[in-house]
Order: structure tokens, then sequence, then C-alpha cells
């Protein structure tokens, strides 16, 4: 399948349990996109070390090694789709976007979300992304809200998809 | 905003020499005062203890990947199809609350 022009492409920031519904569901309309060059996903830091948590967590639920799942997920990141908004080391990177903690709070009260959702509106809105997320009852219930004081437009999947 | 229940007064002692290099790296990097420095140092030092904590080391990305991206997503999804779709948004859940108690010092829900 021919990918898209630069332009058309969609920048995206996909939520945490997006990127794990990504890792776990078969034949999904969202990774075929991904896969086909659709969308340039951001990913940073501190969603990299969410996603990582949350693969351990599934590693020891299934009792299967967690090396070789986070192994896999570098693999997928290797995808020309995905934009690793980071540079080695690592350590370096989340300091430079966690250190900012006192803004996250603020930012977090202002629009009143849960601070672990803020560094996900500051990735989107850091490189002009449209965030998905199937939060219902937060990003996607507060979105206009959202939209109207920071100029960041929230979807769902579905609603992507249709885009 | 802080308040003076919410502080403590640290007096530390330094050698001489680690006075004058912290003298040279305000000027050099913009910093107010001493304690500004010594207050993002530590910050700095915790996030990557914590980080250390989370995941057991620091992340590495490879510089060769092992598998094509599309081979290693459909790794994963057969290396995670036994979990079901309530115990996938518990752990999804749980996760997102320790790394942002870790690294965000946000009480769990």
């Amino acid at each position: 399948m021919s990918r898209p022009a630069h332009n058309q492409q969609h920048r995206v920031v996909l939520d945490c349990n997006l990127w794990i519904k990504l890792h776990t569901k078969r034949d999904w309309d969202l990774a075929g996109r991904i896969l086909q060059g659709d969308y340039q996903i951001i990913l940073t830091s501190y969603m990299v070390v969410e996603i990582l948590r949350a693969l351990k967590r599934l590693a020891r639920k299934l009792s299967i090694a967690y090396p070789e799942l986070e192994s896999l997920f570098w693999d997928f990141c290797s995808h020309p789709s995905i934009l690793m908004a980071f540079e080695q080391p690592f350590g370096e990177s989340l300091i430079a976007e966690t250190i900012r903690l006192p803004e996250y709070r603020i930012i977090g009260r202002l629009l009143d979300l849960e601070v672990k959702d803020v560094p996900y509106l500051v990735a989107a809105f850091q490189h002009k992304a449209i965030l998905v997320s199937e939060n219902i009852r937060s990003l996607v219930a507060k979105r206009q809200g959202i939209q109207t004081a920071l100029n960041i437009d929230i979807k769902t999947s579905e609603e992507l998809l249709r885009l | 905003m802080t308040t003076p229940q919410d502080t403590v007064v640290w007096t530390i002692k330094v050698d001489k020499k680690i006075d004058d290099t912290v003298q040279h790296l305000l000027k050099q990097l913009g910093y107010k005062s001493k304690a500004e420095l010594t207050r993002e140092a530590i910050r700095e030092f915790l996030i990557r203890r914590k980080l250390f904590s989370l995941l057991g080391g620091e992340p590495m990305p490879p510089i060769t990947p092992r598998y094509a991206a599309t081979d290693a997503l459909n790794i994963l999804i057969a290396q995670l199809q036994g979990i079901s779709e309530a115990d996938l948004e518990q752990e999804v859940r749980e996760a997102r609350s320790e790394v942002a108690k870790e690294l965000l010092d946000e009480p769990e829900n």
C-alpha cells in the first residue's frame, strides 16, 4: 500500500492504554494504519516508562520474561511511523521531562486533570499532535476545555480512524 | 504554594574544592543560588533512582533491532494474548499509578 504524502500524515500522541491495546489486539485497524504510515506517532521518555512498567506487570501476570517483551517493544518502535522524541541516554531525557513537576501540577489543576495525564498533553502541545485517548471520564470528557485553553485536539481512536 | 510548615532548613558542610566548583557552576548555568542548584541536583538524582526501581534499570533502545517492526508487533500480540480485558485494564491502571507516584509524586487513587 502506498504511503501518504508527508503533509497528509497526522501527528499523534497515543495514551498508555492505547499503546498496550496496540500490543495485545490482533487485526486492529489502528495498528494497520500505523504500520502503513498514515500517522506519525510521538513517543516520549515518560510514555516509555509507563508502557514498559505496564509490560513488566503483564509479564509477571502471564509468567513470561519481561526482557523479551521490552526487546520486542523497542523493535516495534523502530518502525518509521514512530518518532522517539528523546535522545540517549534515556535518563537525561526523562529528567528533562519530569523535573518540571510544579508546572505539571498547575496545568493539571487548571484543567481539572490528574498530573499523570499532563505529560501526554505537553507532548501533544510540543509536537502539534492529536492526543488520542479512550479515557472518556477524563481527557475525552474534558476535551472542549483543553481545546480552548491549549488548542490540543483530543480524539478517540475511532474518531482518529475516520479522519 | 509551599508554606513554612512544608519546609526544613539544611545546613551542609562541604570542602572548599566543591564550593569552588559549585560557585563556578552557578555562574555558568545561571542558577540564582546554591540552594536552587542543590534542589535540582537532588531531584535529578531521585528521578534516576526511581527509574531504576520502576524498571530495574535504565531502558536502552537497541542499536540494531532483532525483528522487523511488524514482526515484533505480531510476536508481542501473540505473547500477550492470554490476558483478559479486565486484567489488562487493571494492570495498565496500576502501572500508571506506580509511575505517577514514583516520578510525579502523585498519590495512588
